[in-house]
Order: structure tokens, then sequence, then C-alpha cells
């Protein structure tokens, strides 16, 4: 058990000249970037730009055509699938489930990789479910059905399966797509929290407000390579801003909680 | 903001002083009753169908020729309860494998149906509308136009692994492999097998064509004998129960292919080994009873309302409902319009096609 609070603090996530192609197309090419620890990185840029198939590749449920991602210097590629399930976390864009799954069960799926393909799960894996639901603010809802949940819930039923998976990764593509304000400020605190616990947080999101408002880091890829990575505050700009989306763009103090905030001018001023 | 961030994950040990009644999930453990229940159910079904049919014989005459087997011991004449010789080869011959086979066959239907749902994430999938009963039963009837009936199994294993890869590939050339598209592909696939297989039979067949033909299309265990009994259960304990072990990595797949494989499981070599587990099941009952339509689909989708989507109950609960479905069509189809019997696909439509439809119009709704 308390192999994971090591896996947890186990090292740094870096991707060396990863590329990645479907057939012909060539959707990122030479990324090099570095996914520190204790930290929200946002993965930003236009659709289209190769924000979810980086992720993919980081998950390593993507083949890259070339490059390797590395945990703490180990290729994710040379490890046992199992192994690797243990110390990443991957929560996909969300998809309409309609199969009847209790909220308890979604999250025991978790608990794959730490047993043997017919073992059924102990004790220890439904009390690890029992805090993982606590984590992330679901005590009590385990017993409820998944699509009787809210869009917020259900993807904080994600990210507590992400939990019970007890990696050091966590690694979310457009967790707050389809949710209102205030479970979009939910799931983000949650992450938030995460990181501070000591976890590489990595999520791809589509709002820049809400990058500027949560992530410690960013990257913004733009026609598949990384156009500008590092510290938010100082990486996100009017400037990169404009020459990404091709949007006019200020830079703003938000004054409720100090950071910045952008606002936008239309793409073409009448 | 009511979230709680406690530390971060896999700090220290879990809270081991929850009460157990916190542990056990609520509504978790009535549910894995379902198989047992089902199992029941199963047993006294066999036992009554046994009676059912156009020569009486009672449930105490079964019970008497049942001991008299197994003690060895050869009826008294004079017994009321004793069978005649007539009576005990109906019985033992024609109506317990006829139902052994409809249950078996009941049960590797169900089951494909249900694996081919989850792995395919498609409502609508079934061995029957993806085309690989069909498929079967093309490689059954070709293997017999050679006269090699022994590899009658094989070749329809063969025949249902083949549509299944032309469907699925079909589907895949289309575009992304979506749910109608899919059902479209097996259409196509399926109504191609159908008409090969009844062409086949026309041109070669000396006897009554059109029976033969309607009893591929639409499936009859009127044949059956021990044989069929033999080779369904063997692809059951061949195919059967290692899927039926596999629940817990079917689970994996509830979330899409990237969640499976960031779960840890090998997705490509899973998905391709279960469902050529599903196309031995099916080929294998295709070879005894022809193409039973409709009880892959949706026999998994009643079985889920009972025991919700959890594959290591849902698998056994869905197994064993399918056998015992499959036994009572069977008997409705033998003696609902006695002296004559229809094909026992006909009754599994007649039931199937109306759930279909229900089927079609939830998805519709949904979107």
């Amino acid at each position: 058990m308390s192999a994971a609070g090591s896996i947890a603090a186990a090292g740094e996530l870096r991707a060396h000249g990863l590329s990645y192609s479907a057939g012909q197309r060539v959707i990122l090419s030479g990324i090099e970037c570095a996914l520190p620890g204790s930290a929200v990185t946002g993965l930003l840029g236009p659709n289209g730009a190769g924000k979810s198939s980086l992720l993919r590749l980081i998950a390593a449920v993507l083949k890259p055509t070339s490059g390797q991602v590395s945990l703490a210097g180990t290729d994710l590629r040379s490890m046992k699938r199992k192994v690797r399930a243990q110390h990443l976390a991957f929560v996909d864009q969300q998809v309409d489930v309609d199969v009847p799954l209790s909220v308890a069960d979604a999250v025991l799926l978790g608990r794959l990789p730490y047993r043997p393909a017919y073992a059924p799960e102990t004790t220890r894996d439904e009390l690890i479910v029992q805090r993982s639901l606590a984590q992330v603010g679901l005590e009590g809802f385990g017993a409820r059905r998944l699509d009787s949940l809210s869009g917020g819930e259900r993807q904080r039923v994600h990210i507590a399966r992400a939990l019970a998976q007890e990696t050091g990764v966590l690694l979310l593509d457009e967790p707050t797509n389809h949710l209102d304000l205030s479970a979009q400020a939910g799931v983000l605190d949650l992450l938030r929290g995460l990181a501070l616990g000591g976890s590489t947080v990595v999520a791809a999101l589509h709002d820049i407000n809400l990058t500027a408002a949560y992530c410690d880091h960013v990257i913004v890829l733009a026609g598949g390579r990384v156009v500008a990575s590092g510290e938010t505050a100082s990486t996100l700009t009017p400037g990169l801003i404009r020459s990404v989306y091709g949007v006019p763009a200020v830079r703003l103090d938000n004054p409720l909680t100090g950071r910045p905030v952008f606002a936008f001018g239309g793409r073409d001023q009448r | 903001m009511s979230l709680q961030h406690r530390a971060r994950p896999g700090d220290g040990a879990p809270p081991t002083g929850f009460p157990s009644a916190a542990v056990r999930r609520a509504g978790a453990r009535p549910a894995a009753l379902v198989p047992l229940a089902l199992g029941g159910v199963l047993a006294v079904s066999v036992v009554l169908a046994l009676t059912i049919g156009p020569a009486d014989i009672s449930l105490l005459q079964v019970a008497r020729s049942a001991a008299d087997r197994v003690a060895g011991t050869s009826p008294a004449g004079a017994d009321a309860a004793a069978l005649s010789s007539v009576q005990q080869a109906i019985l033992w011959e024609l109506r317990l494998p006829r139902l052994l086979t409809a249950a078996f066959v009941g049960a590797g239907l169900a089951l494909s149906g249900a694996v081919m749902q989850a792995l395919t994430r498609n409502p609508l999938a079934d061995p029957y509308l993806l085309g690989l009963s069909s498929g079967a039963s093309l490689g059954a009837v070709s293997v017999l136009l050679l006269g090699a009936a022994v590899v009658l199994p094989v070749a329809a294993f063969a025949g249902a692994m083949a549509a299944l890869v032309l469907t699925l590939s079909l589907a895949a050339a289309a575009g992304s492999i979506n749910p109608s598209r899919t059902v479209l592909a097996g259409l196509a696939v399926s109504s191609a097998a159908s008409a090969l297989t009844s062409f086949i039979i026309f041109f070669s067949s000396k006897g009554d064509s059109y029976r033969e033909v309607l009893n591929w299309l639409l499936g009859s265990l009127a044949g059956s004998t021990w044989t069929s009994v033999t080779i369904s259960a063997a692809a059951f304990l061949l195919a059967g129960i290692p899927i039926l072990l596999s629940g817990g990595l079917l689970d994996g797949f509830s979330f899409g292919d990237n969640a499976a494989g960031a779960l840890g499981l090998n997705v490509p070599v899973l998905r391709w080994v279960l469902l050529a587990g599903t196309a031995v099941l099916t080929g294998a009952m295709v070879s005894v009873s022809g193409s039973i339509g409709f009880v892959g689909l949706i026999l998994p989708h009643a079985v889920r309302l009972l025991t919700g989507a959890r594959h290591r109950v849902l698998l056994p609960a869905v197994a064993l409902a399918g056998a015992v479905f499959l036994v009572w069509a069977d008997t409705l189809a033998r003696t609902v319009f006695e002296p004559r019997e229809i094909p026992v696909g006909i009754v599994t439509a007649l039931i199937g096609a109306p759930v279909f439809a229900v089927l079609l119009w939830r998805r519709k709704a949904q979107s």
C-alpha cells in the first residue's frame, strides 16, 4: 500500500521528439516537453492542434511514430501494461455511457491494474473505492447509477476512478467539457488539490481563461507543434493568443482571484 | 465549495476502521443472487419441459424412468408409472437431447451477444444481426455439400469468423465504427451469406430443400441428437467458460478503448480473442441448430435490467437466462401447432422483433 506514496512522488514526465501520424496525416511532430510534478499543466491549442493525441501518447494508449515518453528516465512503452497503469491514470473525453453501472463499480475499474485478470476485488479494493469517492466529494454516491448523476458529478466519478489507480500522474482530456460554471470550478479545484498533494496533473483544456486561472504551467500547441510552454503567467500573452488563434486579446487582472484573465476581440471586427 | 482535498492519492493506508456495512457496496450483493435463481429456474424448466408434448409423459413417469436408468433396472410392465418402450425412446432419445441442445445453444448465443455488445459498445450487436450466424450457416452448408459432416462445427466457426471480420471491416471502411454502420454492414453480410446458403441448398439438395433452407435460415432444434448435445456442450466448455471468467476484463471496456488501455488492458488482443471466442460459440451453435435470431440481442438487455452492467454477474446470468429462454421457445415451437412444428427461430423472432423495435426507439429518444 505505502508503495503508492513513492509512486506518486516518482520522477519527472517528459516527451522526447514525439511524433505521431495517422496514415499520411501528420498530427504531431517533434514534441519536446516536460510535465512537472506537484503542478497542474494545461494543454492549450486550437481544434485539431493535437491536444488529445498528445495526451494519448503520454498515456501510452497511442503508439508514437517516433520519439518516446519517459517517466523518471524510463520509457513508458518499455513498461508492462499493468505497471504503467499503476503510474499513469487517464480520463478520456466524456463519452455518454448508457450502461447501467453503479458509481462504485465504475470507480472499482481503477483497481484492475492491481489484480490478476480473473481475481475478484478485495476488501482493500473496496476501501480504496470509498476513499477515492470521498476525495472527490462523492461520499455516499457508491450505490447510485452512473447515468443518474449530473455531468459534473460524472466527471468526478471518472477522476475518482483515476485516483483508485493510485498513480502519481493524472492525465485528463477536456475534463470541463459540457460542465456548467460551478462544476468546472469544482473539477479544477479538485485537480489543484491533487497537484498540491504531489501529483503530476496534465489536462487538455479548451478555455484560455480556465487555463489561466487554474494551471501552473501551460503547453500551447498549434499545427502539431509546441509553440510555447512554461509558467502560465509569463507564457500566456496576448501576442501568443493572437498568433495561435488569430484573435486579438487583452490581458486583465481578475479582481476576484488576482489571476490573469483575457478579453477577446472579434476575429474580423467591423 | 464542498470538495475535500484529502492529501494525494495513495497517501497512507486506506481507512481501516470502517464499519463493514459501509464497505459492502449496496446493490451489489442482491444482483449476485440472480445467477443462482436462474440456475434453479433452468433446472425446473428442463424437467417440466420434458413432460410437455404430444406423447403424454408425467413428471412421476420421468422421475421413475430416470431412477430406473440410474439403478439399471428394467421397468416393471404392470406399474402404472412405467413407460412403454416408445415413450422411453421419446423421452431419452428425442426430448432430452433436444432440450439440452436448446439450453446450450441458448446459453451460447446469449453469452455471445453480451460479449459482442460490450466489446463493440454497440447495444445492437448480436451474432445474428452482425452476420455471424448466417456466415456460420454458409460455412456449414458448404461442407455438407462436400459431404464432410465431421468438420461441420469447424466450418461453421470459419464462416462465423469470416462474417465477423467482413462486417467489422465493412463498417470501418465506411468511416468510424458506430452502431448503425455496424448493423448495416452486418445486414449486408448476413443477406449475402443467407442467399448463398439458400442457393447451395437448392442446387444440391435432393430431398425437401425448402424445409432444409428454413431450418438453416430460421433455426430449428427438431433434428437434435446426443451428438448435437456433445457439440454444443463442448463449444460451451471450450469457449463459453473462459469467456464467463473474463467478466472483470470486459468491465474495463465500459468507458472506451482508450480508458481500457490506460487501465492496463491489451485492448486489440483482448478484443480479438474474445470476439473469436464468440465466433466459436456461434459457429458450434449454428452447426447444430441453424441461425436462431434475437437470442443474443434481447437476453443481455433483459438480464442487465436485473443485474446491472457488471459482467462478472451479468455473463453467468445471461448464459442461464438464454438457456431458459430457448428451452421454452423451443417447447412452444414444437407444441403450439401440434402436430405441426414450426422452426424455433420464428418464435424467437416473434418475441425478439418487438423488443428490437423498442431498443431502436429508445436510442432515437436518446439522440
